[in-house]
């Protein structure tokens, strides 16, 4: 007869945004994928995803971040299989973890004044020369403009047309969808986020569970820090910061990033368009830029 | 036509790695249409539009894999493509692209973390070496640095920091190491054996490690320690790591140092450290008064005096033409030896100073020999065209040779160059054919000294084993073609030379 060795303690820091499920009673949640720097649980609906990630993941903002690399940790469980989670634990046959701090997860801060189109457009175009398929730029320009305009119908139709589309984990479309809702975030307008986050939310089971629980995040302004960089700058007419953050913005995934960048360029092409106030534009110097 | 529809749970892949795989399996023989997508609303529709059915019910944490064969053949090809794109994926880390691969390794401590490593070859520019060399050291891994334009402090806090984490840092500027069999930087296919070498000297070391090779023996490992270990400012501290990594590796049953000239109080105190090993310890170092490296070779061979092997010589036509004249007029003017091996120039200039006093160098034996910039000489001299100076924005002269070349034509155009002593080293790392170039370059001298009346010999060492990559008979018979004599001994070549000079010859009567 075996004993088995008692789990490993590992401390681990939650996020605001699931704080709810993290320290609230104890719950079954079941393993959606395992890969070697984060594990997804699945905690409630659809798109109420925990990620645990390790100290060297990409720091998604809804996501468990523990102490230890990837490299030291094995998480001993498969996809199917079942954990508990909640207060303040989650407990893995070979792994507790004890969430004993909350991280602030990176956010999109509102811009009270955009620069003035013609920066807005230069940045649209900089960054449109990165992407592999500039269809992704038309369709968010599309869905911005419908939101910004208040036209329900037209952001339901490129909704649908965005949503899951895509082969892979986060599907491109959503990742265009996200880069469209942290654009929204940054200017402040609080109707076109509602209704196109309502849009979004109507159709969560068109996408992945992780996806969509990143779309719920961006609803809210929460992306990795590389992306909520990169639009804040862009927002505030920073050339030197938006050059800064796109390469690693660009090195997210395999296209994940390039898909933002196409949201984030197809939406500053509405609001250069949509901002032409002369009166109240003015001109932001790339000098003097603070972190977002 | 045969359509296979199956769901994969808890399979996360990214858009691009799921491409890859359609692709795969749409490539597969037989298979006519191809998708592996996760099931999202969007791909299901996908799927339907292509006229493949979801029976199952499926969500968009699903991974559907859906192909269409001509018969059943096709469809276990498509499965086959299928499982080995996705292992492929797994093996490469593919999986979710960010989204929870591990990430790359960003330095090389995480690196040797990561992947189990003992051994770092680091070759960044000079001002970033150490940071990196630490890291690895720091991190439990031998360095072979083969970077240079690293300070003498450096060098210092590096070998330090080795000894106390018991592993090795080979260099700053070591071209030349063989680890278990595995060339590193310049070295030669040698056959594997008891002998282990320690060397402060590239091509020194190819020429000891040659030898040995052409007289039938076996090398264990040769553990380069960089050009200035033994001086006075660094104290051997590689060559006392290597020479203990040595004294405890089972396959090592004797040791050759190879070292250009040494300081000799570090040379005393290694020979003293040495002694305590266990295991015989034989020496290469160069200097006034010291045997050759092909003496030393000679007298650590694992055989009797008697038993020292023929070193394989090809004589030109012309070379043996006059030797059997004894009357034969040797050539007036001076010797010029164009070299790639500082270790062979240093070799040379030591030999040929016994005989012809002071020789002008650009690694000269004494200060006041040194060339001009311009390398001119109107005297006897020696050039290392491998010197840090002469190698600064381009390659070395090993791999490309065409400094050296242009001043063989020159040499062939001057009146007082009498003999012309080269060098070419075979194996990895250098120029893969530089037999042809080399004795093209020869001939051409030879000819434009014969338009002007003269006889230009040319002696060639040619530092190799026939396993190398280039040949060692092959090239050595291409040179010889083009009028040259070549030894596989620096040491001999250079006597030879000498003994084509006539001022070498007057000095040799009248010492």
């Amino acid at each position: 007869m075996t004993r088995q060795s008692p789990p490993r303690d590992v401390p681990g820091a939650g996020s605001p945004l699931t704080q709810t499920v993290v320290a609230g009673p104890q719950r079954q949640a079941l393993v959606l994928a395992t890969f070697p720097s984060a594990l997804y649980l699945s905690v409630g609906d659809h798109h109420e995803v925990l990620p645990i990630v390790t100290s060297d993941a990409l720091m998604l903002p809804t996501a468990v971040r523990l102490s230890v690399a990837a490299r030291e940790l094995e998480w001993g469980v498969q996809p199917g299989d079942t954990v508990a989670v909640g207060r303040a634990e989650i407990r893995l046959p070979a792994l507790h973890v004890r969430v004993v701090r909350e991280w602030r997860p990176a956010r999109v801060r509102v811009v009270p004044l955009l620069p003035e189109p013609r920066l807005l457009s230069e940045l649209a175009d900089r960054l449109s020369t990165h992407l592999r398929t500039p269809e992704l730029m038309d369709q968010a320009t599309a869905v911005c403009r419908a939101a910004r305009s208040g036209d329900d119908a037209g952001v339901r139709r490129g909704t649908r047309q965005l949503l899951g589309a895509g082969l892979g984990l986060t599907p491109s479309g959503d990742d265009v969808l996200c880069a469209v809702l942290l654009v929204l975030c940054g200017v402040g307008d609080p109707a076109p986020i509602a209704l196109l986050g309502a849009a979004v939310q109507d159709r969560w089971s068109a996408t992945t569970s992780l996806s969509a629980s990143l779309l719920q995040a961006a609803r809210q302004g929460y992306a990795v820090p590389e992306v909520a960089a990169l639009v804040e700058y862009a927002l505030r007419g920073d050339l030197a910061g938006a050059h800064e953050a796109l390469t690693p913005t660009l090195a997210i995934g395999h296209s994940s990033g390039q898909d933002l960048v196409a949201g984030l360029a197809g939406s500053l092409r509405v609001l250069a368009a949509t901002n032409a106030r002369p009166d109240e534009s003015r001109t932001l110097q790339p000098a003097g830029r603070r972190n977002p | 036509m045969t359509d296979l529809v199956e769901v994969r749970r808890g399979a996360y892949y990214d858009s691009v790695s799921l491409m890859q795989v359609s692709k795969a399996v749409r490539d597969a023989p037989g298979i006519s249409a191809a998708l592996v997508a996760m099931a999202t609303d969007l791909n299901i529709d996908l799927l339907a539009g292509m006229g493949f059915t979801v029976a199952e019910a499926v969500g968009p944490n699903d991974m559907l894999v859906a192909f269409r064969g001509e018969d059943q053949t096709a469809i276990e090809a498509g499965t086959s493509a299928l499982d080995a794109a996705l292992a492929g994926l797994k093996a490469a880390g593919a999986s979710a692209g960010g989204f929870g691969d591990a990430p790359p390794p960003r330095t090389l401590g995480t690196a040797a973390a990561r992947g189990g490593a003992n051994l770092a070859l680091i070759s960044v520019p000079g001002v970033n070496a150490f940071v990196e060399a630490m890291d690895a050291v720091t991190s439990g891994l031998s360095v072979v640095l083969f970077s240079d334009n690293v300070s003498v402090e450096q060098e210092i806090a590096l070998k330090d920091a080795a000894a106390a984490s018991d592993v090795l840092v080979m260099g700053p500027d070591c071209g030349t190491a063989v680890v278990a069999g595995v060339a590193l930087g310049f070295a030669n296919l040698v056959r594997a054996g008891s002998v282990g070498l320690v060397a402060a000297s590239g091509t020194g070391a190819q020429q000891v490690m040659c030898l040995l090779d052409i007289a039938g023996v076996g090398m264990s490992h040769c553990l380069g320690v960089g050009g200035r270990d033994l001086s006075s400012a660094v104290g051997g501290r590689s060559t006392r790591q290597a020479l203990a990594a040595l004294a405890a590796d089972p396959s090592t049953e004797s040791i050759i140092v190879v070292s250009k000239p040494p300081a000799d109080e570090v040379l005393a105190a290694i020979q003293a450290y040495a002694g305590t090993l266990g295991k015989p310890v034989h020496w290469a170092i160069l200097g006034a008064g010291r045997p050759d490296l092909t003496a030393a070779v000679e007298a650590a061979l694992p055989t009797s005096a008697d038993d020292i092997p023929v070193w394989p010589q090809w004589i030109s036509e012309s070379q043996i033409e006059a030797s059997i004249d004894t009357k034969a007029k040797r050539s007036n003017g001076f010797l010029r030896g164009l070299f790639c091996g500082g270790t062979l120039a240093d070799e040379a200039m030591i030999i040929a100073s016994e005989r012809l006093g002071p020789i002008r160098s650009n690694i000269p034996l004494s200060p006041e020999l040194a060339l001009g910039p311009d390398l001119n000489s109107d005297s006897h001299a020696v050039i290392d065209f491998g010197d840090d100076r002469l190698t600064r924005g381009r390659p070395h002269p090993m791999i490309d040779p065409s400094l050296r070349l242009e001043r063989i034509a020159v040499e062939g155009d001057d009146p007082t160059c009498a003999v012309l002593l080269l060098d070419l080293v075979l194996g990895f790392g250098s120029h893969p054919a530089p037999a042809e170039e080399l004795a093209a370059a020869i001939a051409a001298a030879r000819k434009a000294a014969a338009s002007d009346g003269r006889e230009l010999p040319v002696v060639v060492s040619l530092i190799g084993v026939e396993n190398d990559p280039q040949g060692l008979t092959s090239c050595a018979k291409t040179l010889q073609a083009s009028g040259a004599s070549v030894f596989v001994s620096n040491a001999r070549a250079t006597r030879r030379a000498l003994s084509l000079l006539a001022s070498a010859s007057a000095a040799n009567t009248s010492a």
